[in-house]
């Protein structure tokens, strides 16, 4: 019998209809008592339920007590199974990670999580990138890659996954924005990990297209070209993060870490997860290179997310170290935008311009940096 | 009372057989013609007819043909064909890029002549005079139309023209000293993939543009893409999403500046031709799609041909032979010392060039410049149309005209409703329209692409309207009929992972019945 996962974030998506830039912070009754909002996740969560019921094998729903799952679950489907309870009406983020540990506990299938970025970051936070989940669009910011087109596509995909055996999965950004800088309006988004995902071109939200086979590939020659061609055996090569930058490590059969900062040596991973002070003892007197790619969505490639790789650590590399690599689906999910950095004004006006990123074997696109 | 179009849609049903693959039908021994036996006599002058046969030609077992007789097999391939929702049964504006315009059954008939099928390539010239004739004229037509001075048939489709025209830069570059050198091949993110990819076979680095705020390729990065290494640049004007790039000649006026070659993909000369030529815009070389802008039938892959033109400073270095003129005989002019060789047999797939300087000719160049006029009428009357659908937007550029064809996006629809660009595609078939998104990736999101041609007439342009309109509404009111349709046609929805596993790829039957096990 399969086994289906459902979180659900109370609170997603509240704030949009009223203007909030988010929900961190608040609690459901400030929301209703202060601003009148009205909840809308469970809505979404019945939305992207009702594919599931044309599955034609059994299943059971593992879900969580009261309006984080049981509520909805429960006048939908005859066999759910409730892991736990939220400590109170006013669920926070501590409630989604425990009942997304719990319910990945009980070796689902796949899991549904109802909510936006906050919730992505949550479940990422309990889970990791072992468990395949889809997200349920239900918030009001949605910058990361991991949710279905809409609540009904996310049911659909959920479904599908159930019911074919070779449908591909891939690791997906989970991206978020800080919301008290946000609503200061400052922009500050942050990649905080990857969660697994069924693939279906026409079902997820991101905005790249082409199929999780095609993005493997050219992130897999992307990989090849840079050992085959560019590597030296005499340079130190450090590589930020992401799941483009990781696959070379993946093809020279190293350890990497997907969110950190990592360092190879002769084919070697010598370093791993450096902080700046770690990197620049490193490369001092060191010849060194280095291997960034952005992050989806915004198109950040320098200070956001990867800050260890400062101003000092680009300052010291120079200009003609850095190497940029990223799919052509990465790159048009930006669509015409420049890729953007923040750092100090002398690293700025040194980067400002067109640059070359690797898209592929021997295959560069000419895209523009700026701050 | 005339039928008001654009209220009626067609009650259409596609018919559906479930007809098995021909490999599955027939019984052992069924035959179609039994033929006499050979008489004795006959078979005593004549020998052993085998032994003429190279002993390495000679199948050492039979080969494993299905065994149908003729009234089965011509049943078996008319239901086939009522399957499918061809260029002649639909309106089929809806396959944008591939300017389905009609090919005329005339021409059909003229390259089904003895003359053109009884002939064989290694004939002597003087015995092909009038094919000969008819490529020579179709080369002096093609050099009127862009300015080129002189044009090679023998590609045998676009890809294959793209694939030449490196071929000869990389010879060019290499007589000229600079082979090592020049390694970098330009192009932009909006042509055709051939692209880059033909290049990249021919062992070049591609440098990729991507457009700018007004929808065309960035020329301040061509100014920072091109140097020493620049070996050229490969470019589609119009692209496909139908703006035009009205700094075209500064392209190449930057691309030459460096030493670098031009070409010019010219599979969007249907809404240009007789307007304005690759010369004017100072290219060296271009190509046309034959199955494409001059009306040979695309015959689902072929045979097709990529007609290349080149300057006479590029003209050493074409494939041979060329056909040309000398005195009042035709014949071929193997004599190229820079020659790149042969890039295909012979000299091109000539009952393809036969029927495309047929058309060339009925038409004349005043018929081919209002065909490409009528062309942009009815892409701008498409466009004002579509633009009015709630849901669909015509992005990249506000301009208000665009050329022969428009990459339209369906994000707003689908960020509404839901449904995406390949369900509304499914929905469409179930009206008899078939309606295409555009190569992956999607540079516009959830594409569809619109390339009404010359051909149709405003009442059928109006119907397939109709069409858009109809679905975008089920969109709206109904999405769960578009989100699981087709509803009226062969098969429904297909299991569309397998296309990413290329362990479950097979293009044959034989590899069909190897992968899923069957005994071969």
């Amino acid at each position: 019998m399969k086994k289906i996962g459902l979180v659900i974030n109370p609170l997603a998506g509240i704030g949009g209809k009223l203007g909030l830039k988010g929900t961190d912070g608040y609690t459901l009754k400030e929301l209703r008592e202060e601003y009148g909002a009205a909840p809308i996740s469970n809505e979404r969560a019945a939305a992207a339920l009702k594919p599931l019921t044309q599955l034609k094998e059994p299943f059971q729903i593992i879900t969580y007590g009261g309006n984080m799952g049981a509520t909805v679950a429960d006048e939908l489907f005859d066999d759910t199974v409730c892991v736990g309870m939220p400590c109170c009406d006013a669920t926070s983020a501590e409630d989604t990670i425990e009942a997304a540990k719990r319910i990945s506990e009980e070796e689902v299938d796949i899991m549904l999580f109802v909510g936006g970025d906050g919730t992505a970051r949550n479940v990422f936070e309990a889970i990791g990138t072992e468990q395949i989940c889809i997200g349920v669009p239900s918030g009001v910011k949605m910058h990361s890659a991991v949710h279905g087109l809409t609540p009904s596509k996310a049911g659909e995909l959920a479904r599908d996954y159930l019911m074919q055996s070779n449908m591909r999965t891939c690791e997906a950004e989970v991206m978020d924005i800080d919301e008290v800088r946000y609503r200061d309006g400052s922009v500050f988004a942050k990649l905080y990990g990857y969660l697994k995902i069924p693939v279906d071109r026409k079902k997820t939200q991101s905005k790249k297209s082409g199929s999780a086979e095609s993005e493997r590939y050219f992130q897999d020659a992307i990989a090849c070209y840079i050992i085959d061609k560019v590597m030296e055996a005499d340079t130190y090569y450090i590589i930020g993060p992401g799941t483009t930058t990781a696959q070379i490590q993946r093809r020279l059969d190293q350890p990497f870490t997907l969110l950190g900062v990592d360092i190879i040596y002769r084919g070697k991973t010598v370093a791993k997860d450096l902080s700046e002070d770690d990197l620049l003892q490193w490369i001092k007197g060191r010849k060194s290179k280095l291997i960034i790619t952005p992050t989806g969505g915004q198109g950040f490639l320098l200070g956001r997310g990867n800050q260890q790789i400062s101003s000092e650590v680009i300052r010291s590399l120079g200009k003609e170290n850095i190497m940029v690599v990223a799919t052509k689906n990465k790159l048009l999910s930006f669509g015409p935008s420049p890729m953007y950095i923040d750092l100090d004004e002398d690293c700025n006006e040194m980067l400002r311009g067109y640059h070359k990123v690797i898209a592929g074997y021997e295959d560069v696109v000419l895209k523009k940096i700026t701050d | 009372m005339a039928m008001k179009r654009d209220q009626l849609l067609r009650n259409f049903h596609q018919a559906k057989w479930d007809e098995p693959c021909i490999f599955e039908l027939g019984t052992p021994g069924e035959r179609g013609q039994i033929l006499p036996e050979v008489e004795a006599d006959i078979e005593s002058e004549v020998g052993d007819v085998w032994a003429s046969l190279p002993e390495n030609m000679r199948r050492k077992e039979k080969a494993k043909l299905p065994e149908m007789a003729e009234m089965q097999v011509l049943r078996h391939y008319l239901r086939m064909s009522q399957a499918t929702l061809g260029a002649d049964l639909n309106v089929d504006v809806g396959q944008g890029t591939c300017t389905m315009k009609y090919s005329p059954k005339v021409n059909e008939k003229i390259a089904r002549s003895p003359k053109m099928t009884e002939t064989h390539p290694l004939q002597d010239v003087s015995t092909v005079q009038g094919t000969l004739e008819a490529v020579h004229g179709l080369d002096e037509i093609l050099q009127a139309v862009s300015g080129m001075d002189k044009f090679t048939f023998q590609p045998g489709g676009g890809s294959h023209a793209i694939w030449t025209i490196a071929s000869i830069m990389k010879a060019y570059h290499e007589a000229n000293g600079e082979g090592d050198q020049r390694d970098e091949i330009i192009t932009t993110i909006f042509s055709h993939p051939s692209n880059a990819a033909a290049p990249k076979v021919k062992g070049y680095k591609i440098i990729t543009l991507y457009y700018d705020e007004d929808g065309v390729p960035d020329f301040e990065a061509l100014k920072e893409a091109v140097s020493e290494r620049t070996a050229g640049i490969f470019v589609t004007n119009p692209e496909d999403t139908g703006i035009y790039n009205d700094k075209i000649k500064e392209f190449t006026r930057v691309v030459h500046e460096v030493g670098g070659l031009c070409a010019y993909d010219q599979a969007n000369l249907n809404g240009i031709m007789g307007i304005t030529r690759a010369k004017e815009a100072d290219f060296d070389m271009c190509f046309f799609n034959l199955h494409k802008t001059f009306s040979a039938p695309h015959g689902c892959g072929g045979p097709a041909c990529g007609a290349l033109g080149v300057t006479e400073k590029i003209k050493p270095f074409l494939p041979v032979p060329l056909v040309e003129k000398i005195g009042d005989q035709y014949q071929l002019d193997y004599d190229l010392p820079n020659s790149i060789g042969k890039v295909r047999g012979f000299i091109g797939t000539t009952p393809v060039i036969v029927k495309a300087y047929a058309w060339a000719r009925a038409l004349g160049s005043e018929g081919m410049t209002e065909a490409a006029k009528v062309a942009v009428l009815n892409n701008n009357y498409m466009l004002k149309h579509i633009r009015e659908i709630p849901g669909a937007t015509a992005p990249l550029s506000d301009v208000k005209y665009r050329i022969e064809q428009v990459r339209y996006s369906w994000i707003d629809l689908c960020e509404e409703t839901g449904v995406t660009t390949h369900d509304i595609s499914l929905r469409m078939a179930d009206y008899g329209f078939h309606l295409w998104s555009s190569h992956h990736p999607f540079i516009v999101p959830e594409p569809f692409t619109i390339e009404p041609t010359e051909s149709y007439s405003k009442n059928e342009l109006d119907e397939y309207l109709a069409g858009l309109r109809q679905v975008v509404k089920e969109c709206r009111e109904t999405p769960e009929i578009v989100k699981t349709a087709p509803h009226n046609s062969v098969i429904s929805r297909v299991d569309e992972t397998v296309l990413d596993d290329p362990s479950k790829w097979a293009i044959t039957w034989r590899l069909f019945k190897k992968k899923q096990g069957f005994e071969l």
